[in-house]
């Protein structure tokens, strides 16, 4: 199955979009953030709102792999938008961290875990930040 | 309390203070805020933890970018 010309212009326009400084690329950022902040308490929700079914234990595991996952708002705003915004994305999502290192997490080392995965973001997020502005310099 | 659980609130209150001093900034340089009033914006940035700067964010989106002033 080859794709058609047609299709191919409509895939590198939805990408153009999305990699663009705009109102869209802005609120699916903060959709993005959301649904994993969603998805990093799912295990709670599930408990809170008694759902027997959806009780898999991956939910209540170590939350490394689930916090890995916000590497990908981080990318992203580092990428389209800025260092500031790749800074501001790691401080929110330090910031959801927070109330399962406090409160919830029955594993050691909540807080150092949370620490260099939040080291390694922000320094992930500061250098595509880099890369893409040195790249944009260089094709003007 | 332990020591990690110290840790915690203090490093909440850091991410806060990091956060609203950003957001600040960002609302004393701009010409025109949603509601056109700014210090609604600054009591709810700097008293509503967390929340209050999520909803500046999302009622700024140009914030990452376009001008200040827009």
């Amino acid at each position: 199955m080859s794709l058609k010309g047609d299709e191919v212009n409509g895939i590198r326009k939805a990408l153009t979009k999305l990699t663009r400084p705009n109102a869209f690329s802005y609120y699916l950022l903060f959709l993005i953030w959301a649904v994993l902040a969603l998805f990093y308490y799912f295990g709670e929700i599930v408990d809170l709102a008694g759902w027997e079914a959806l009780r898999w234990e991956f939910f209540y595991s170590v939350h490394d792999v689930h916090r890995l996952l916000f590497l990908i708002p981080v990318i992203y705003a580092a990428y389209v938008f800025g260092v500031k915004a790749s800074i501001i994305i790691n401080v929110i999502s330090l910031m959801a961290f927070l109330p399962r290192a406090l409160f919830v997490s029955a594993y050691p080392d909540a807080l150092a875990r949370m620490l260099i995965f939040i080291l390694v973001s922000g320094t992930i997020g500061y250098l595509i930040a880099v890369l893409r502005k040195t790249k944009q310099r260089t094709q003007q | 309390m332990g020591i990690d659980r110290i840790f915690l609130i203090i490093l909440a209150g850091i991410l806060h203070l990091v956060l609203a001093g950003m957001l600040l900034e960002d609302l004393s340089n701009r010409k025109r805020v949603l509601g056109r009033i700014k210090w609604p914006w600054a009591v709810v940035i700097i008293l509503v933890v967390f929340a209050g700067s999520l909803l500046y964010l999302l009622c700024h989106p140009k914030i990452f970018y376009g001008r200040k002033d827009e």
